[in-house]
């Protein structure tokens, strides 16, 4: 039996609201779509109340999905709409967003390197630890703007192809591949700003 | 020289990004940002849609949450226990020899 096969009786089981076939769609996903709109939002609390409205919806919609897609693009593409508008939502409302990531990157002394002369050294991940490192990350790619940062999860986190992020933000292929390559400049870039030194 | 004269090569220019691209992948592993955070859902999101279909699905406690199995298992036991019990302690013609 093939994985196509098993996706195709899984898909018809969603349709027919079995809800066992639920059950396992979701802890299938949740930490999926969990970790993109944690991402995406920077609010716990907000990702949360927000990945369980996408398996609501996925689960209202279910009947509409045609299969022309993957069934985890299609979910994805919900989330990310979901997404959008929670984010002009939490703007209208002024919500400080990006409040989760309080990790140490502010107590890291190369911190205080930015705007100096930097010199190049092949890892200087390396030096720090990866709780440190992670909140660096973390952080810069909550810096990032909004249009590069969901390209940049897509790709680079949940390893999809260009297909499959074009399918899901509604880009052409080309700005796909051209705003993923400007988020990873930004990202390098502000990891480099935060570690004082050139990434090898 | 042109401007023309500063633009880079298609050549050099996927150098370039393929360069970019290696750096920040590398840096994303090493800061395990592919790890993705726990969480549980399974439970709001079940009484979400039990809410807004009034009860139409995920109505019973036997739906909800995973793997019910176990508790078909263990119900299906409890009672062929108890029914064992009634039926060698309670019925007097029939002992174990």
């Amino acid at each position: 039996m093939s994985g196509y096969d098993d996706e195709t009786r899984f898909i018809e089981r969603l349709r027919a609201r079995d809800e066992r076939a639920f059950n396992e769609l979701v802890k299938q996903y949740e930490r999926r779509i969990f970790g993109l709109l944690l991402r995406m939002i920077g609010r716990r609390d907000e990702a949360e109340d927000l990945a369980q409205e996408v398996f609501v919806q996925v689960f209202k919609a279910i009947g509409t999905f045609r299969g022309e897609a993957k069934l985890s693009t299609w979910i994805f593409r919900i989330a990310m709409n979901l997404s959008k508008n929670r984010t002009k939502y939490l703007a209208r409302r002024r919500v400080d967003s990006q409040d989760h990531f309080t990790g140490p990157s502010e107590e890291v002394p190369l911190h205080r390197a930015r705007n100096s002369n930097m010199g190049v050294i092949d890892r200087p991940d390396e030096l720090l630890s990866g709780v440190e490192l992670e909140a660096i990350v973390e952080r810069s790619i909550a810096e990032l703007e909004p249009e590069f940062r969901e390209v940049l999860i897509l790709r680079d986190v949940e390893d999809m192809s260009y297909e499959e992020i074009a399918e899901i933000t509604g880009l052409a292929d080309g700005t796909v591949k051209s705003r993923i390559h400007r988020a990873r400049l930004q990202l390098k870039q502000a990891v480099e700003l935060a570690l004082g030194e050139k990434i090898g | 020289m042109t401007d023309k004269d500063d633009k880079p090569t298609p050549e050099v220019q996927a150098d370039s990004e393929e360069r970019t691209q290696e750096s920040v992948r590398s840096i994303l592993h090493r800061a395990q940002i592919r790890r993705h955070p726990e969480v549980d859902l399974l439970q709001g999101v079940q009484r979400r849609i039990r809410e807004r279909s009034r009860g139409r699905f995920y109505a019973d406690g036997w739906s909800r949450r995973t793997s019910p199995t176990s508790t078909y298992v263990v119900t299906s036991l409890l009672m062929l226990i108890i029914l064992s019990l009634v039926y060698f302690v309670l019925l007097p013609g029939v002992r174990l020899q």
